[in-house]
Order: structure tokens, then sequence, then C-alpha cells
């Protein structure tokens, strides 16, 4: 595992190339991916916007290793994630990659602590106790870590979830419409610190969004429409997003 | 519960020749004449001889019923006064002295509401005037599970339950102190007539209990077997198809757990020391229950008039047994069955 924390831009977290991803088959095969190329650059913080059933969560999914590719390529940084067997892939996501989830997904009988620990504890390391603390600080948890999730708010389960993703300093940290179960003003909060996470401490995000507002937060935003890239917009504001995301609802 | 009955019993002459139908170990036997028992209390070592006379008879109760209707065996016999030699024992009243007095089993009594001093019919089928003088017990209880019995003097047994008198069943042979039972039997060979054999009281006990398995608890116990087993195959499946549903459900549960980095190793052990922590608790509730249940039955049966024999649940091995394989196998093969996707 690399520790870099290189805030040079031109490095890629992460790469698909010529991403095709088919779902079923004969009659009623479904091409959500359709031939995508997009890299993720190290240090950045990415948003994937499209339209419902654009293939934006697959293209995530399959970036993360969480689902495997039709055809193409899709790397974590230099790792081809085609060729890893399972035990590797395991690895690689406990390492390399975290996860935030529209759900939260916390385990419920855990208490907020164990949860932040529980990729480290999987992967039967310590970690980096320095970091965990700091970690907690800025997630503002700190009184609430020996509640259960059932205790806290969805804006507090939420931060957990980003304390938890980044528990283990992954090279990407993807977030599948992180803000979607959230109020505005929880969300502003998520949003924040993911923002941070990657100014402040060099980290990568790549999250799935379909608001454009969250989408602002994110250096970068990249359009799917129907399996492929349509569009790149570099510092976007929710204005230009949202306009150009009034684009796609035009009948072509 | 027939070992302790006969325990007192050294050795039986009966006739050597039995005349076996199938799916039948005792058969019948030719009886052997009564006067032999002089014969055979002349041996040296001998300390009682005496006949033992057995037929039918069935009591009629109180109400002009008769007692245990079309059940059980209705038997009766001579009242054998040695009572180290008949399995009953007299718990009130006296032995039957003369033509007419008779013993009956406390359970019989009870059930034909007939106490001491009471006149009543037994069919041997012909119906014969009897008084109750007395109350017996078998084995410590007050009949042997719901038959009936009927002891009468010798001469009333050779009038009535035999074909001709002079006649008795078999002979039982008490031994004197320090003559085995195998000593007793070797010394009464030489005596005996053509056709008549002794075999000593522990092989006749053991007669009689194999004739008992063989026959009736033979097909009890494929019953209970054939029964178990079904139970067992319901049981399995029911838990096999529950665990798969609640292995179902943490589906979600556990693809969480793959992305955040758990092993397939991991999810696969955590899902079995769940199962095998369930499968184990189970299985001891249900082998309290189990024991609850047994302990009921116990109690129950005596109440219904089946006395249980020495011995108890615990000391069968099935019961201890059974929930296992069938709980550990069911719970333990889902977890190891459904593929664990990544996501």
């Amino acid at each position: 595992m690399t520790t870099t924390t290189a805030l040079t831009t031109t490095r890629p977290a992460a790469r698909v190339v010529d991403a095709v991803k088919v779902y079923g088959g004969g009659d009623t095969a479904v091409r959500a991916l359709d031939g995508v190329t997009v890299t993720f650059p190290a240090g950045r913080f990415t948003a994937i916007m499209g339209p419902s059933g654009s293939g934006k969560s697959t293209l995530m999914h399959c970036a993360a290793g969480l689902d495997t590719l039709t055809s193409g390529t899709a790397r974590i940084g230099d790792t081809d994630l085609g060729g890893l067997d399972d035990r590797r892939l395991t690895l690689l996501r406990r390492d390399r990659v975290g996860f935030v989830f529209q759900a939260y997904n916390l385990v419920p009988t855990l208490t907020v602590a164990e949860n932040i620990t529980l990729p480290l504890d999987l992967a039967g390391g310590r970690g980096d106790p320095e970091w965990i603390d700091a970690l907690i600080d800025v997630v503002g948890l700190r009184d609430r870590l020996h509640h259960r999730p059932a205790e806290l708010s969805g804006g507090q389960q939420q931060r957990v979830a980003v304390a938890r993703a980044f528990a283990g300093r992954p090279d990407v940290v993807f977030a599948d419409e992180p803000t979607g179960n959230l109020d505005s003003r929880s969300g502003q909060e998520v949003l924040g610190l993911l923002g941070r996470a990657v100014r402040e401490t060099a980290r990568t995000v790549v999250m799935v969004t379909h608001d454009p507002v969250a989408a602002a937060h994110a250096d970068e935003v990249v359009f799917l429409a129907d399996g492929r890239l349509v569009d790149r917009m570099d510092s976007p504001t929710a204005d230009r997003v949202l306009d150009r995301m009034k684009a796609f609802e035009v009948p072509s | 519960m027939f070992g302790s009955a006969t325990r007192g019993t050294d050795a039986v002459v009966r006739s050597a020749d039995a005349i076996t139908t199938p799916g039948e170990s005792q058969g019948v036997r030719q009886p052997v004449a009564t006067d032999l028992a002089a014969t055979v209390g002349k041996v040296a070592g001998v300390a009682a001889a005496v006949p033992n006379i057995q037929g039918a008879g069935q009591l009629v109760g109180a109400n002009g019923e008769p007692v245990g209707g079309q059940g059980p065996p209705t038997l009766a016999g001579n009242w054998i006064t040695d009572p180290e030699l008949n399995p009953y024992r007299l718990a009130e009243g006296r032995a039957p002295q003369k033509s007419g007095e008779v013993v009956v089993n406390r359970g019989a009594a009870e059930k034909g509401d007939l106490r001491i001093g009471d006149t009543t019919t037994l069919r041997t089928p012909d119906p014969v005037r009897v008084t109750i003088v007395g109350l017996a017990t078998f084995a410590g209880e007050d009949g042997m599970a719901q038959v009936t019995f009927t002891g009468m003097t010798v001469a009333d047994a050779e009038k009535y339950l035999t074909a001709r008198p002079g006649e008795a069943a078999s002979i039982q042979v008490r031994a004197g102190p320090g003559v085995s039972q195998q000593e007793l039997v070797d010394r009464l060979t030489p005596v005996l007539p053509r056709g008549v054999e002794a075999i000593t009281g522990q092989e006749s006990a053991e007669e009689n209990n194999e004739m008992i398995s063989s026959q009736f608890l033979g097909v009890f116990t494929t019953f209970l077997l054939v029964f178990s087993g079904v139970a067992l195959l319901v049981a399995t499946f029911s838990i096999h198809n529950t665990f798969a549903i609640v292995v179902a459900q943490r589906t979600r549960e556990n693809a969480l757990l793959r992305a955040l980095g758990a092993s397939r190793r991991q999810v696969t052990v955590t899902t079995l020391v769940e199962a095998t922590a369930v499968a184990v608790t189970a299985s001891v509730a249900g082998l309290a229950g189990g024991i609850g249940v047994a302990a009921g039955l116990q109690a129950l049966f005596p109440a219904l008039g089946f006395p249980f024999p020495e011995g108890t649940w615990w000391s069968r091995p099935c019961p201890w047994r059974c929930p296992w394989p069938s709980g550990s196998w069911s719970a333990w093969a889902p977890p190891c069955c459904p593929p664990y996707a990544p996501a």
C-alpha cells in the first residue's frame, strides 16, 4: 500500500478505460455503461452526474471494484482490478478504497467508535490512532463515540460513515449519493467534510449525485447519459450544473 | 420388571418341545404332570417345587362388565404359596385356601370395583363363582401393566384351567442355600422323564423378555424410531429453511462488510459462529424440553396403569443424540451454500 499524499493532480487515483457493463443477456440485456473512459485525478473531488439510469452508480461500482466490467479496464492507482482474485480484491477494498453510501450503512449493533474503526478491525490492524483521533474531531463526533447509530440523526450517521471511509487512509473514497437521505443543512455538512478531506489531507473523493448543489462542492463534474461520458466541467457552480442538467431533459 | 418379579425362581421344569408358529418365540408347550413337582421336590438342593398352572380367566366386575374388556390378557392360575416362586405378592387379605377362593391383582380389583369378600364370576370361559380373599401386587406395582391375574387354589386351577386334571404348564423350582441355578438344573435333569427339560430361572426370564420385546415392544420400538426419523427430517428441513431465509436477509449486511474490506472467510466464519451458537443453545433448550416431556411421560404412564421398568430416560441414548445432528447440520449448511457476491 502506498501512503503517498502527493498533491500532484496529474497522477490518476482511479481510472476506467472503454468501460462496458451489460446486465442480463439476450433480448433483455441492458447496456449500463457503453464505452466510458474517465480518469479521477488524485487529490481531487470529482462528482459524477447524470439523469436516472445514466449509469453513474454502475460506473462508480465498477471503478471501485464492487462490480466487474463486461469489458474494458478499471484501475485503482496502478492496479488493474480485472486481474485481481477475490482475496486481492478484498485486500484492495480494505486498504485502498473507502465507501460512503446513501443509506449510511452503519452496523447498528456497534457504537460510533466501533463503526469508524470497523474497516481497520476487519483488516486486523490498529491503523493510525492519531489519524483516527483527528478524524473524530473533523467530523465533530467526539461526544457521540459510545452511542449507537440509531441514537444519532441522519446527518450525524452520515458523518460517522465519512469518518469510517477515511479511517484507513484510502487512496480513493467513493460516495454514492451521500446526501440523498439528508436535509440540505446536514447535506452541506457532509459535503463540506468531503471537500475538506480532499483539500486539507490530499485525499481523493469520487461522488455520485443527482443534486447540482452537491455537485458544486466538487472540483470537477463529469456528466453521464445513457452509459456514455458526455461532458466535463471544472470548478462547477450549482447554477451551471443545473443548466447543463436541464439540457439532458430536452428530448433528443 | 419381569426380571425382578421372577427373581426367586431358580429353575423351571417344562416340556422340552414347543409348538412354535412363525413370529412367536415361545410357542405352545405340552403340559407336565403336576405330581412331577413332588418328584422334583425330593431332589437334593431343592428348597421348593410348585406346579404352575396357567389359563385364561376373565373377572366380572361389580357392575357386571368383564374387567379389562377385549384388551390386555386376562390370566388365571394357581396361587403359588411359596412367596419366592410367586411373581405376585400378597398385599392385602390372605391366600386362597379352599375351592372358590381367589386372589386377584390389585389393579384388576380396582378396575372392577371389587373388594376383599366380594363374590363375582370368573369366566374360564365357563363361569365359576369365586370369592376374593386377597389382593396381590406384581413387582411392587398394582399389576403387570393392564394384565389381570386371578390366583386360585391348585385344585381349582387344575379343575377349571387345564384340559385334564394333574397337568401344569411348568414346575417352578427354588434352590436351597448354596446351590446355583446351573447346579440345580444339573441335578434335576436326571430325574425328569423323557420330553421334559429343566432350564435356569435366568434363561426363563430372558425368554419372557425376548417374547415381549420381539412381539409387542419390537413393533412399538420400530414405530417410535420411524416417527422420530420423520420428526428429525421435518425439523432438519424447517431449520435449514429458516436459516437460509435468515442468511438471505443478511445479504445486505454481509455485502456491506465485504465492501468495507471483510474477506469472504471472515463473513462465513462470522455466520458459522453464530449458527453454532444458535444450534448449541437451541439443542440444549430442546434437550431440556425433551427431558421435561420424558419426565412427564414417566409420571403419566404409571398413572394410566403402565408402570415403567427399571432404568430411566437418561439411560436411553436416543434423546441425547437426536437434537445435535439435526440442529448443527441444518444451521451449518446454509451459510456454506449461498454465494457471497462481493457487492
